[in-house]
């Protein structure tokens, strides 16, 4: 048996709720998504399933009256659900990205109308987005008028999540000059019945509206095409005073500072559509034959699928102590939230790719009868990189912070108290759970306590003896690999500095480069923090503890999952050419994978059980 | 546009395109087509993927699934394949079965001998035209032999076989190329005369190893009429869109992206150039030229289609809007061509294989044709001394072609790109010396520095056979040997120019009406 950790818990309960993804007749189906995908339309069953599961009281933090305890807890349930069906987990998540701000700086009023929607199956909407206004956010065209006790909206909102169906939205509008002009409304968007009683200025193909806004026609898309997506014409909106949420002023903050959380969520959705599409394209490989052997045992197969299951690995670290962070480091989290929002994305979707080489035409095709839900989960996991601060956004975010971290580098050791625990495999039960507490949130990091991680692991692996349960081949790589970062480290502190000092080199694409790298060694350290958080854990003794239970249990004491996370990162950053063949390591990698596929067990390195079967045997 | 969304045959285009006389150009002059170049076929088809990739995919089918026939056929088969495609009919080409892929000697259909003709039994799977096809060129074996020479192809008149014979499956629906009918065929106990077989009998391994290497050497013109078309979309929208008090494109990012695209078109075409004159003009070396060429082009385009689609923003998701939609679609369409005609695995296997010719002297001037300003002609599918490479003429010239670079030219980039090429010439023939296994991962990894080195060698020596070195060269070449590296800063701002001159330009026409499919405009 294996046991499941507090904060994954309810994760655990709604897979298991939801059931075999095999079987046709249930919402939380592979066919059903597939079905729905294909006519564009809402995953409504899905979606109502798991809010009668309840998944309202989780996206209604335990503060204020729900059950959610820590943005961990939301990053499984983004997770699991997201590997069935992103439609239909990013529909719930635009839930929570449009009540974070009520949550972090709303009333009590505002929250109990947040919590009564929710509690209904209604939908809510983040209406940021403008047509002619992307990631610019100071330069939307949408206002806020003062009259009196109440505000009028106006202007257009585009590309916004949930429009369809949201019984209310956090928009944002103009109501003053320059980046404290901004202010977040919460806005009721009663349903009217569309059509029949369309307000006078709606056009009638819009959805639906009431007075002073209506609903904008659905928007195609490449993924996500059930998805309730529009806009919303705002065209005299009222809202009341105490409609605004925070003070006047403050809606850019509430908004940045909303995004760190989210950001991260985003990653438990491209890791959830990652773990479907290998295991879709690692049961193809055990079963398809070539040459008298199967796909698996060709080298080059082999090592896409030891590739991206490493990949999911790192991702899933990284994420962990970004989660944790917003209630312990929240100091630490802008920078966690960028890394992690710009590598999982990008890893996840670059893998996504890699395995469609090894399902071949299989990966091309979206007939019912082929099992396609790669193909969809494809073209849904594309999106991860685009929302919530796009890949050039989030590296020019983090491109402005590298030097500042560069020099705090140099002038002594970032505070690393209580990252072991950041990083811990199973956290107690008060990791991660302190109330969000936006005083304590801020703007950006000045000191990385993650990447800070190599030079605690490199002092861990110091010395001519291997620590317990290592082998001094394993050893020697670490402590190889280890070093290799921390100059690639060094050099890249120094470049950063460099490039600050010439201001025509921002929004470069050489910068871009350097806070992409950045990601890499970061997350480095993150996989550094977690190892040692295991040996804490679990200190040298094979037999105490889950080992032997959890497949990957091996692979974490004998320090090869942590071998094989930096030499996957360090081929990414660039320090290390690719190897000519597979190694015992990714040997031992690949049987753990299978194993994990066999027992069906969630690709992580904590054991989590999957509900029915692995695959309906379609290759 | 609305033939994708529709999952409709496009019949439509194909009637203009007919109209034209594109089917002219499926059939080789001889035959009573105006086929006599494969470079102009290329340039013709680059222009409609430009448009419509789904389209031109089926519109170069006639020529591609009868392959075939025009490198082994009969006289008589020959005359009947081209009178029909001609008079409008259509041809596929039976090669794939859904359970062995790739691996073409594990194939189940059968050809049998049966009285003075053969009875053919089997499915095939995931074929372009099944359904329209009026023939059908079909690998099959003969179950009383075994190993290379136990397959043949047959030549299936569908017209003349009983309905009974056969069966269409039902239509497999797909990613991109929506408009295309693809699905399975099966055949029961179909009776065909003898005549039907195309070649000698047990030459089918072989046929379909040098008909693949024509039709491989096709594709990259397809993906360079994509990725032409989708950097004028995306210049087109960052150019207009304001963002942070500017234009987008006045981001440098944003510059440097648009600019590596166009680099990358730009060394993408002179390697598709080179490698589709080689059925004329250097036979013996299309074992290597069709694997380099179908390797690289569409990894290039596809590898930068993505990082448009990052530069373009959300506009790559939506299927409506800015330009209808059009960059969603080339995305989809575009990572076909990596997949089929030989995937990429397959393609590197086929390259490594080819790794003796490195061995062996050659005189680089033997390839000298493959590189001059004009289009040289020759014989149409020259005939090949088998299926290896004696030896490489094109890469023999590296060396001389780097020193020549060096010495002409003053541009710091152009110099580094001269040494990193001859680096990777060295490298890769010490590297010819191991026998690697073509399934391996080092002998995919040395198949992907070959081909990279014969990119960047082609493209050197077209550029020295024109005696120009335009600012772009130096950043082509690095891009062609190493992938994902970013040329300096100035050099892309130094290209931006040539950015919006290819923005405003070129067969696309003017900007918002790029797509014959999509005169109505918006397409909702
Ligand atoms: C499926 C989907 C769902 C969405 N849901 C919502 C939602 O619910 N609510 C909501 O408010 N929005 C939503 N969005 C909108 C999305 O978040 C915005 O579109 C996003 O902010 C980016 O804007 P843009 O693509 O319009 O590009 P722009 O911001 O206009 O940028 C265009 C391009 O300019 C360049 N660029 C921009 N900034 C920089 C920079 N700093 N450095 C370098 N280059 C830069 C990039 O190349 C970028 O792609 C959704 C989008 C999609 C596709
Ligand atoms: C839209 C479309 C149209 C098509 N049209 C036609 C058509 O008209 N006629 C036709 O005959 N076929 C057609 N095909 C089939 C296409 O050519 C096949 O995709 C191809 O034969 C490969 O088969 P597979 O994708 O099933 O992969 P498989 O061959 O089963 O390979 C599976 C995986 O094994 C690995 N692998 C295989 N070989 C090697 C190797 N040598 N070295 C290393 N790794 C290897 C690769 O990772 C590969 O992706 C079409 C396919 C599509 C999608």
């Amino acid at each position: 048996m294996t046991t499941v950790a507090p904060v994954r818990s309810a994760a655990r309960a709604l897979e298991a709720h939801l059931a075999d993804p095999y079987d046709p007749a249930l919402p939380g189906s592979f066919h059903r998504a597939l079905a729905a995908d294909r006519a564009a339309a809402f995953p409504a069953d899905l979606c109502r399933t798991v809010q009668e599961w309840g998944v309202a009281e989780l996206l209604i933090p335990a503060a204020h009256g729900g059950r959610l305890r820590g943005l961990e807890e939301a990053f499984e349930l983004c997770r699991v659900l997201a590997r069935r069906d992103l439609t239909a987990a990013i529909a719930l998540g635009s839930n929570l990205l449009a009540s974070l701000p009520v949550w972090l700086r709303g009333s009590a009023g505002q929250r109990a109308a947040v919590a009564r929607l929710l509690r209904s199956g209604g939908y809510l909407s983040f209406a940021l987005s403008e047509r002619a206004h992307g990631a610019d956010l100071v330069a939307g065209g949408t206002t806020g008028t003062r009259d009196g006790d109440t505000w009028h909206l106006e202007g257009e909102k585009y590309l916004i999540n949930n429009t369809g169906h949201a019984g209310a939205a956090t928009i944002t509008a103009r109501t003053g000059s320059g980046p404290r002009g901004l202010t977040l409304f919460l806005a009721g968007l009663p349903a009217t019945p569309p059509g029949a009683d369309a307000p006078g200025d709606a056009p009638a193909d819009s959805p639906g509206g009431g007075p002073g806004w209506h609903r904008l026609p659905k928007v195609a898309t490449h993924g996500l095409r059930g998805s309730e997506l529009g806009g919303l014409a705002l065209t005299g909106l009222t809202v009341h005073r105490t409609d605004a949420v925070g003070r006047v002023g403050s809606g850019l903050e509430t908004i940045l500072e909303t995004f760190q959380l989210t950001r991260v969520l985003v990653a438990g959705l491209a890791l959830g559509a990652l773990d479907t599409c290998l295991r879709r394209t690692l049961g193809f490989a055990r079963t398809r034959r070539l040459y008298d052997g199967p796909v698996i045992a060709l080298e080059p197969v082999a090592r896409r699928l030891v590739d991206a299951f490493t990949d999911l690995l790192v991702g899933e670290t990284l994420a962990a102590g970004a989660c944790r962070a917003a209630h312990d480091r929240p100091g630490q989290l802008p920078l966690q939230s960028l890394c992690a929002k710009y590598l999982i994305p990008h890893r996840a979707t670059g893998a996504i790719e890699s395995l469609g080489v090894v399902l071949g035409a299989r990966s091309y095709l979206t007939d019912p009868q082929q099992e396609p839900v790669f193909e969809k989960m494809r073209r849904d996991c594309a999106v991860t990189g685009l929302f919530d601060g796009a890949t050039p956004v989030v590296l020019g975010g983090l491109a402005d912070q590298l030097a500042p971290l560069a020099e705090a580098r140099a002038a002594g050791r970032p505070d690393t108290r209580g990252m072991t625990a950041l990083f811990a495999p199973d956290p107690d039960g008060d990791t991660g759970t302190a109330p969000l507490d936006p005083e304590r949130m801020a703007l950006d990091t000045d000191e990385d306590a993650v990447a800070a991680g190599l030079d605690r692991l490199a002092a861990v692996l110091e010395g001519p003896h291997p620590p317990p349960g290592l082998t001094a081949a394993r050893h020697a790589e670490l402590r190889t690999l280890t070093g290799r970062l921390r100059t690639a480290l060094a050099a890249l502190d120094a470049q950063a500095i460099a490039l600050a000092a010439d201001p025509g080199q921002r929004r470069t694409g050489a910068a871009y480069d350097l806070a992409a790298r950045y990601t890499h060694l970061h997350a480095a350290g993150a996989c550094a923090w977690r190892w040692l958080a295991h040996r804490e854990a679990a200190p040298a003794d094979p037999a105490a503890g889950p080992a032997g239970t959890d497949p990957a249990a091996g692979l974490l004491a004998d320090g090869g999952w942590l071998t094989l996370c930096l030499r996957r990162l360090a081929g990414q950053a660039g320090i290390l050419p690719p190897a000519p063949a597979l190694d015992g390591l990714d040997a031992a990698a690949l049987t753990t994978l299978n194993d994990l596929y066999d027992r069906n067990l969630l690709f992580s390195v904590t054991g989590f059980p999957l509900a029915g079967r692995t695959t309906d045997g379609v290759s | 546009m609305r033939d994708d969304h529709a999952e409709r045959f496009p019949a439509e285009a194909l009637a203009t395109l007919d109209a034209w006389g594109y089917r002219a150009l499926q059939v080789p002059e001889e035959y009573g087509g105006r086929l006599t170049s494969l470079e102009e076929l290329s340039a013709i088809g680059r222009v409609v993927a430009g448009r419509d990739p789904a389209v031109t995919l089926i519109a170069n089918s006639p020529l591609g699934a009868a392959m075939p026939v025009w490198l082994a056929g009969s006289t008589a088969q020959r005359r009947a394949v081209a009178d029909a495609v001609l008079g409008g009919a259509w041809v596929a080409l039976g090669i794939t079965e859904r359970a062995h892929g790739a691996d073409l000697l594990a194939s189940e259909t059968t050809v049998r001998r049966d009285g003075d003709g053969y009875l053919v039994d089997g499915e095939k799977w995931l074929i372009n035209n099944a359904g329209r096809a009026r023939y059908v060129c079909l690998l099959a074996r003969h179950p009383d032999r075994t190993g290379m020479r136990s397959l043949s192809f047959v030549l299936m008149d569908l017209a003349a076989l009983p309905p009974t014979a056969y069966t269409v499956l039902p239509r497999i629906t797909t990613h991109g190329m929506r408009a295309a009918q693809i699905a399975g065929i099966r055949f029961h106990g179909a009776r065909v005369p003898a005549g039907a077989l195309i070649g000698r009998p047990g030459s089918g391994l072989e046929l379909a190893a040098a008909a693949l290497a024509i039709t491989r050497t096709l594709v990259p013109a397809l993906s360079l009429g994509v990725l032409e078309t989708a950097l004028r979309c995306c210049t087109a929208f960052l150019h207009d869109r304001r963002l942070y008090g500017g234009a987008a494109t006045d981001i440098p990012y944003v510059r440097e992206e648009l600019a590596a695209a166009l680099v990358d078109l730009r060394a993408a075409e002179a390697v598709a150039r080179a490698c589709v004159r080689a059925p004329h003009l250097l036979p013996d070396l299309v074992p290597v030229t069709s694997a380099v060429t179908k390797y690289l082009v569409p990894r290039t385009v596809e590898d930068r289609m993505r990082q448009l689609a990052v530069v373009l923003g959300s506009r790559s998701y939506l299927r409506e809007g800015h330009w209808s939609g059009l960059f969603e679609k080339l995305r989809r369409d575009v990572t076909l061509f990596g997949l089929f005609d030989g995937s990429e695995p397959v393609v590197l296997s086929a390259l490594t294989a080819q790794a003796s010719c490195l061995d062996a002297p050659a005189d680089p001037r033997r390839a000298d044709a493959l590189f001059t300003p004009e289009a040289v002609t020759g014989p149409l599918f020259g005939h090949a001394t088998g299926p290896f490479a004696e030896d490489d003429p094109v890469t023999a010239g590296t060396a001389e072609a780097c020193a020549a670079l060096a010495r002409h030219t003053a541009d710091p980039v152009l110099t580094g790109a001269a040494g990193a090429l001859r680096a990777a010439g060295e490298r890769v023939r010490a590297e010819a010396a191991d026998a690697l296994d073509p399934r391996s991962l080092a002998g995919q990894q040395f198949a992907d520095r070959y081909a990279r080195l014969f990119a960047a060698t082609c493209l050197a020596r077209t550029a020295l056979a024109a005696g120009e070195a335009p600012p772009w060269l130096g950043p082509g070449l690095l891009a062609l040997l190493e992938p994902g590296r970013r040329m300096p800063a100035e050099r892309a701002a130094a290209l931006w120019n040539d950015v919006l001159a290819h923005a405003a330009t070129g067969p696309a026409g003017h900007p918002g009406a790029p797509v014959a499919a999509v005169r109505g405009g918006e397409d909702r």
